[in-house]
């Protein structure tokens, strides 16, 4: 997947950027097997370039690698590997180890499996993972890590959690696959936003990552849930179907992520009715919510309405299909934006790609056609194009069309990867609160021009 | 020297026996190096740190008018796309017009590692020329087509006369070395290789006035070339500038921020000033023994003596040492006198630096020169080229020097053991400390200046806004803890190093006195 042509101006890493996926989950430690700069560029590019996200507790320079060199191409590495992991157990505060692999190992044949198998057996929670860099992007490495700790832990561990307290049953759990760590910028405001959205309706969430998550302890929690929830349109479908086959639970597809008001009492309502939930918990839940963004909005009002600042209308996207997905559909369907030039870069698996680009056929305003593309070289001609004919448009992109926008007057809102001119600290775009700080950066770059 | 008949440049281990895997009292170094005693560059336990790949970026992306092609899978050098807008912006202020980094990537896939990934180049190479018209379009290969075997030299000599770029591969396959700064070899092999050259004589200066080619001559004969690194800023070139023109030089800086014609015309200049051995060996001899070129390696220019001597070396060889001295003890007292009021806030302060190692041990310098005490180093790397700066510099012997590049539990284990008030450190490492309480300097920026005299005070000042109020880190370290088991607290910084230690100090010593 994603490898066949030439990419201008890259928006996703390799298959390691599965690397920044263990990050994200508290006490998680990754080992890489790879070349000595694999681990640091990985890092760097999903830390540092993606909104100064920070290295993360056990990421960074203290990740724990091989670093491969020639004798290690010719006569293998699986030793120098036994050693780093062993070092890594004896050195680190780490619940679980994950091994990612580089192209190096996955091209001389080096069987990592085998050995995480070995250090299971000994009682080690270590877990291996094929990301040759040649295997795919980092969305792909993202599919691989979920995969690989479902089978490699949660189902050989199933049944055998003698730790984990006994639940209440009558609070429903879900567990929740949605933005990506790191490789979403704004993936810790928003997981924390849909554990938010899960309290309305008073219900455990499982985020599996990030500062509102519960690390291995949570993960392993995972088999007992009522529901897994895909709030995306591909990444995290494969998860929840290999965790139904496992453990038997069903799942909610929900492929716009939701933002804004509108959306997110939707989103509640689908969710409500799948765990059986009484129908005045749910109008409970998203009367409030939606009384709340509304008040925010009537506040605006005198802006949008009355502002001589030239307001834009259209807005182009170039940011990941979920993200692409769920941005649109909150500036067209709450706020009567016109949608323009929309390019999903994540490079999804063709057999899903019809799927993903229906939603937007559905949104109130004229239906467009999504542009799969990952090659910033032809976005960038034809975004080129569409701000010579109207250069009043927002661009909610990353930080490679700061040129682009600089050079027509346009207004940019970096939003996906690389975003090296904004620092991400707790910024969500998702629930409720979230369409009223799209709102916020987007005006934001309007006044700041203007001003 | 004469590497380029090779196809890349050699592994540093094997040309300068460099050693990335070492720790030693300072009284030990000298010795050490002269007898070749740089350990066997293994450690038990590793952390990742930079390949050849990441740091040969630091010189192409600054090119002007280039096109990259990173030439691997669409991760190799991701860590450096910021570049392109922190680059534009560093290029703007040495030439207003400019592009942002044009940067491509092969995007190398399971196809390519079982077919090979020439066609996928060659194809790269042809529409980059015909979309770009660039002038150089510059090739880092990484470490997937060096396994699969693409014969990349042989389709760029193929492509030359298709192309109007000029094509220059670098070989930078991050498995190739344990020693990060090999970069720069694999950097100027490609240069040297299909950048540098005499420029033919234009008709136009074949039929110059005699008096005029006079004039041109003279002009070229007070032109110092000096070679600038990434690790450096404008304001820095500024400052060294402003130096050699007090002593009517000429200062030309490349190859940082430089183009295709750069690397013809330099070789008309006088003489080649490097400021780091570290970083530009490989060209400096080569052009020497190429074209004949004198150069000047010695000591990086951070620090009031490293200053004086870098200052005198390039003026003596012009046969001005009077005039550079006259020079020194003027700014040497101007720089006295405002520099009172800081010394105080800097009294009695311990500093630990960790880097490369000619920029540590010569900002140890500075800091001496400020007031403060350094109390022990981390190199990236060992070898002769930290010898100049070494003698810049006063410390008792037993004063650690550890060689990691990287490996923060080394750093962690010395930072609690040294117990410094300030860490000064390069950049990737300085969030490890910084949870550790400690204060930062950055080692080096492309924002301010360090070098001469208006970085000492440029330094100073800074410094002092630092130590001021550390309470950002002393708070982080309260609450969020580093990552390790106590056991690894009470291990040394060195029991992750294989093999033999380096000669004992007795052994050193008997060595050192010819016994």
């Amino acid at each position: 997947m994603g490898c066949e042509k030439v990419i201008e101006r890259p928006r996703s890493v390799c298959a390691l950027g599965g690397q920044q996926t263990v990050v994200g989950i508290k006490g998680a430690a990754p080992i890489v097997h790879a070349g000595p700069g694999c681990a640091a560029k990985i890092g760097e590019a999903l830390t540092g370039q993606a909104g100064f996200q920070g290295p993360g507790p056990l990421g960074g320079p203290t990740i724990a690698s091989t670093n491969l060199s020639e004798s290690e191409v010719v006569f293998g590495g699986e030793e120098k590997l036994r050693q780093t992991l062993e070092g890594a157990l004896k050195v680190l505060k780490a619940d679980i180890f994950v091994i990612l692999t580089g192209c190096v190992p996955d091209i001389v044949g080096d069987d990592s499996l085998a050995l995480a198998a070995d250090f299971r057996e000994a009682g080690h929670n270590v877990v291996a993972v094929e990301t040759g860099g040649f295997k795919g992007n980092g969305y792909y490495g993202h599919e691989e890590v979920l995969s690989a700790l479902i089978k490699q832990i949660l189902i050989p561990k199933a049944g055998r959690n003698k730790k984990a307290r006994p639940r209440n049953k009558k609070i429903p759990l879900i567990n929740v696959f949605s933005s990506i760590p790191y490789q979403n910028p704004f993936w810790r405001g928003d997981l924390r936003a849909i554990k938010e959205l899960g309290a309305l309706l008073g219900i455990h969430v499982n985020l599996l990552f990030g500062p509102d998550s519960g690390g291995l302890a949570e993960w392993l929690t995972v088999p007992e849930a009522d529901l897994n929830v895909v709030i995306s349109p591909w990444v995290g479908l494969s998860a929840a179907k290999l965790l139904n086959e496992a453990f038997g639970t069903p799942w909610l597809y929900w492929p716009v992520p939701p933002v804004g008001a509108m959306e997110s009492s939707l989103f509640l309502t689908s969710l409500g009715h799948s765990l059986g939930l009484p129908q005045k918990r749910i109008r409970l839940a998203t009367n409030w919510g939606e009384d709340r963004a509304h008040q925010y909005l009537e506040a605006i009002t005198e802006f949008l309405t009355e502002s001589r600042n030239g307001l834009p209308q259209t807005f182009h996207v170039v940011a990941d299909s979920a993200y692409a997905l769920g941005l649109s559909k909150f500036l067209v369907n709450e706020m009567g934006f016109t949608q323009g030039l929309t390019f999903l870069t994540d490079d999804p698996p063709e057999h899903l790609r019809a799927q993903i680009a229906k939603p937007f056929g559905e949104f109130d305003g004229p239906a467009i056609s999504p542009i799969f593309e990952s090659d910033g070289g032809f976005m960038d001609r034809e975004l080129d194009l569409a701000l010579k004919q109207d250069n009043e448009a927002v661009m909610l992109a990353s930080s490679w069309e700061k040129s682009l926008a600089k050079e027509h007057g346009a207004y940019l809102v970096a939003v996906s990867l690389p975003i090296w001119d904004r620092l991400v600290i707790n910024r969500h775009y998702l629930g409720y609160e979230g369409g009223l700080n799209l709102l916020e950066d987007l005006y934001q770059s309007v006044l700041a021009k203007v001003h | 020297m004469d590497y380029l008949k090779g196809l890349a440049a050699p592994d540093r281990c094997e040309r300068l026996g460099a050693g990335v895997a070492l720790s030693m009292g300072c009284g030990q170094i000298q010795g050490a190096i002269l007898a070749g005693a740089l350990g066997l560059n293994r450690r038990t336990y590793s952390q990742t740190y930079g390949c050849q790949f990441t740091l040969s970026l630091s010189i192409i992306n600054t090119f002007q008018r280039t096109v990259l092609i990173a030439h691997g899978p669409v991760g190799c050098g991701a860590c450096s796309v910021a570049n392109a807008g922190s680059i534009k912006k560093f290029k703007n202020l040495r030439q207003a017009t400019n592009e942002g980094l044009i940067w491509v990537s092969t995007n190398l896939g399971e196809s390519e590692v079982i077919n090979g990934g020439e066609n996928k180049l060659r194809q790269t190479i042809l529409e980059v020329d015909k979309l770009f018209r660039p002038e150089i379009i510059i090739i880092p290969v990484g470490c997937v087509p060096a396994i699969i075997g693409d014969d990349v030299e042989s389709l760029v000599a193929a492509l030359a006369n298709q192309v109007s770029a000029k094509l220059v591969p670098v070989h930078s396959a991050g498995f190739k070395s344990k020693v990060m700064a090999t970069a720069y070899d694999d950097v100027y092999h490609g240069v040297l290789k299909n950048l540098t050259g005499k420029l033919p004589l234009e008709a136009s200066e074949q039929l110059l006035d005699p008096i005029e080619e006079g004039r041109r001559r003279l002009a070229l004969s007070r032109t110092v070339n000096v070679l600038n690194v990434f690790s450096m800023s404008y304001d820095d070139e500024r400052e060294l500038r402003r130096l050699l023109e007090a002593l009517d030089l000429k200062a030309r800086f490349f190859p940082e921020f430089t183009d295709r014609g750069d690397f013809k015309t330099v070789l008309d200049g006088a003489l080649n000033v490097s400021l780091c051995g570290t970083h530009d060996d490989y060209y400096l001899e080569h052009v020497k023994s190429l074209y004949g070129q004198p150069f000047i390696t010695d000591t990086l220019p951070v620090g009031p003596r490293n200053t004086a001597r870098w200052l005198k070396l390039v003026a003596g060889f012009f046969g001005e040492t009077e005039r550079a001295e006259r020079l020194i003890a003027a700014e040497e007292a101007a720089l006295n006198q405002v520099l009172g009021p800081f010394r105080q806030a800097f009294l009695g302060k311990k500093a630990f630096l960790s880097g490369g190692e000619v920029r540590v041990v010569a900002t140890a310098e500075l800091l001496n020169f400020l007031g403060l005490t350094v109390v022990g180093f981390k190199g990236h790397h060992l070898d002769r080229f930290i010898l100049p700066a070494w003698e810049q510099l006063e410390v008792p012997p037993q004063t650690v020097f550890h060689v990691a590049t990287q490996q923060p539990s080394e750093q962690i284990s010395l930072i609690n053991r040294l117990k410094p008030d300030l860490f000064v450190g390069h950049a990737g490492g300085n969030n490890i400390t910084a949870r550790q309480g400690l204060p930062i300097l950055p080692l080096f920026s492309n924002a301010y200046g360090y070098m001469g005299y208006s970085g000492i005070f440029e330094v100073a000042r800074r410094l002092r806004r630092i130590l001021q109020n550390g309470a950002f880190n002393r708070n982080l370290a309260k609450h969020r803890p580093l990552p390790y088991r106590k056991a690894f607290y009470d291990c040394e910084a060195d029991a992750y190093l294989e093999g033999p230690r380096p000669l004992s100090e007795g052994q050193l010593t008997a060595q050192n006195l010819g016994q």
